[in-house]
């Protein structure tokens, strides 16, 4: 798809402030070095956006959300005052521990298709070394305003109908867990597509079942390790493939989780992992007793595994019994 | 677009996504709320043909309601929970509201305390990511669906009003108007009073 409009705007923190500073900006041409770095901006958007948001209605329950009205304004009518006020709510979301930064809205139409990418370049310092003469000049520059750097953030929009799509897109925040804040929820006025609850049950019901599908012991185990170890992430937002990386999950133990998803794309969903949500459908059921031991199950499995019994009528004081046959026996030593 | 060519890809829609799409939205929607007790029943259903030209013909004044159909009209799939009781409502909108994302939440109810008519909650959600396999053919595939929760006798209101007053022969008469009026308050009434018998009689048992 065809660039068809660029805006740039320099945008320095305002929020909270009385006197906010002024947003400069200014169309931009759609030739030279500038557009062909730009242009590939936006083509790489379609990959680089990789986490899915939406935008939220508002507090009354209506179809009408501040972010996306003034996006579509741009859309339907891309002129440099339509791009300054997605700016200014820039500005008006940014703190300034953010810094300023160089602001773009790529547009690009194609028939009845349009693509918009919001794109933040923060701003850095930088040397600049130049040949003159035979002789080397080095300057200071204050701002220079990279891709590159870890607080890059873009959005990604796609639609044909500014009456009726563009509610949902992508993002990328390369500072997802600290600043998710102010990019998606507060500038974007956004959520991660699927809900915390709604991407947790996905999970914790692939590990349920790819633990019973695993043949492999090895990855029954490491199944039953990781969903240990992802209660250390609660709150978090991540998607299945983050957290597998995170924990070093072998790629068989992979494989096998996204083999129960729907689709293999639900890997790469983010989502805040509700660990409330998370050990109701969970992979298995433990109880941990005084004496030391530990019994666990899958939790659909785990009355029908041990048999309970209550003794002196306390609740708390049980006898469990189990019978099976043994496939697998391990003595961990202390080191 | 042509009405000729508008029912063309809504067909194709329907026929290769729609209904494949709202079949599973319904398994979807009835496993979220499992453990949910009172709910009559959980139904989905793409919007036929028919229905999706008529509304899509639909004028505000003298302009057409809709300039882009196929992306504005936002219930071609449409699903309903019906519980026993008006406290059931509740719980079953939030659990819909913790597992589906919301871009609109409607209470439908009389614009005025002297009438009674259509009672309702609507919500507007996305389609879960998991019903939407990269199979589907992009351009086609649906982005929103509507669903109502509505009690049984809400429900069975507003499906008799609709058999019978939206008759496009002829204008109801007033007696007509008053005798569809004093049904939906007798279906109020009879909700007001199952609610109020639920929760003296189901105490301890009532929805989490």
């Amino acid at each position: 798809m065809q660039i068809t409009y660029i805006a740039s705007f320099l945008v320095s923190p305002g929020k909270n402030m009385d006197n906010p500073p002024n947003v400069i900006g200014a169309m931009l041409p759609l030739l030279g070095p500038l557009y062909k770095m730009l242009n590939l901006v936006f083509e790489k958007s379609d990959e680089e956006c990789d986490i899915p948001i939406r935008f939220v209605m508002a507090d009354d329950g209506s179809q009408n959300n501040a972010a996306r009205n003034i996006m579509l304004a741009f859309i339907d009518d891309p002129t440099q005052e339509k791009g300054k006020v997605v700016a200014e709510r820039m500005r008006d979301s940014t703190t300034p521990k953010s810094g300023p930064a160089l602001f773009f809205i790529i547009l690009g139409k194609e028939g009845k298709q349009s693509k918009i990418v919001l794109s933040r370049f923060p701003a850095d310092q930088g040397i600049l070394a130049q040949l003159k003469k035979n002789t080397l000049q080095v300057e200071f520059i204050e701002r220079v305003f990279m891709k590159n750097a870890q607080s890059y953030k873009a959005a990604l929009y796609r639609g044909s109908s500014t009456k009726g799509d563009f509610w949902n897109g992508a993002a990328i925040d390369k500072q997802a867990n600290e600043l998710a804040n102010y990019w998606i929820y507060e500038f974007l006025s956004s959520d991660f597509e699927s809900t915390s609850k709604a991407g947790t049950k996905r999970f914790a019901t692939a590990i349920r079942e790819a633990s019973k599908k695993a043949v492999n012991l090895e990855t029954k185990k490491q199944l039953l390790a990781f969903a240990t170890l992802v209660h250390g992430i609660a709150g978090q937002s991540a998607s299945i493939n983050d957290m597998a990386e995170r924990f070093g999950l072998s790629e068989d133990s992979r494989e096998t989780i996204i083999s129960q998803l729907a689709h293999p794309e639900l890997a790469n969903d983010v989502f805040v992992l509700d660990i409330e949500e998370f050990s109701k459908s969970a992979a298995y059921s433990s109880i941990e007793l005084d004496n030391g031991g530990i019994l666990l199950a899958p939790p659909d499995q785990f009355d029908s595994c041990f048999h309970r019994e209550l003794l002196n009528s306390d609740p708390n004081h049980v006898r469990f019994t189990t019978e099976g046959r043994i496939v697998d026996e391990r003595i961990r030593g202390r080191k | 677009m042509s009405v000729d060519e508008l029912e063309k890809l809504y067909e194709y829609r329907y026929n290769h996504v729609l209904t494949a799409v709202a079949n599973k939205l319904e398994n979807h929607i009835k496993g979220l709320l499992r453990d949910i007790p009172r709910i009559d029943r959980v139904s989905t259903r793409a919007k036929s043909i028919t229905r999706f030209l008529n509304k899509a013909r639909k004028v505000d004044g003298e302009k057409p309601k809709y300039t882009e159909p196929l992306s504005q009209i936002q219930d071609q799939i449409g699903g309903r929970i019906i519980t026993f009781y008006n406290s059931d409502i509740e719980p079953v909108s939030k659990i819909i509201l913790d597992y589906l994302a919301p871009i609109e939440e409607r209470i439908i109810v009389p614009d005025s305390v002297n009438e009674f008519g259509y009672e309702g909650k609507h919500f507007i959600l996305l389609i879960p990511k998991d019903l939407i396999t990269p199979d589907l053919p992009k351009e086609h595939r649906p982005v929103f669906f509507e669903l109502q929760i509505k009690t049984l006798f809400q429900h069975s209101w507003a499906e008799a009003n609709h058999d019978l007053a939206y008759k496009p022969q002829s204008e109801l008469t007033l007696e007509q108007r008053r005798k569809i009026a004093f049904t939906a308050a007798q279906a109020w009434g009879a909700d007001k009073i199952f609610d109020e018998l639920s929760q003296e009689l189901l105490k301890g048992n009532a929805p989490n």
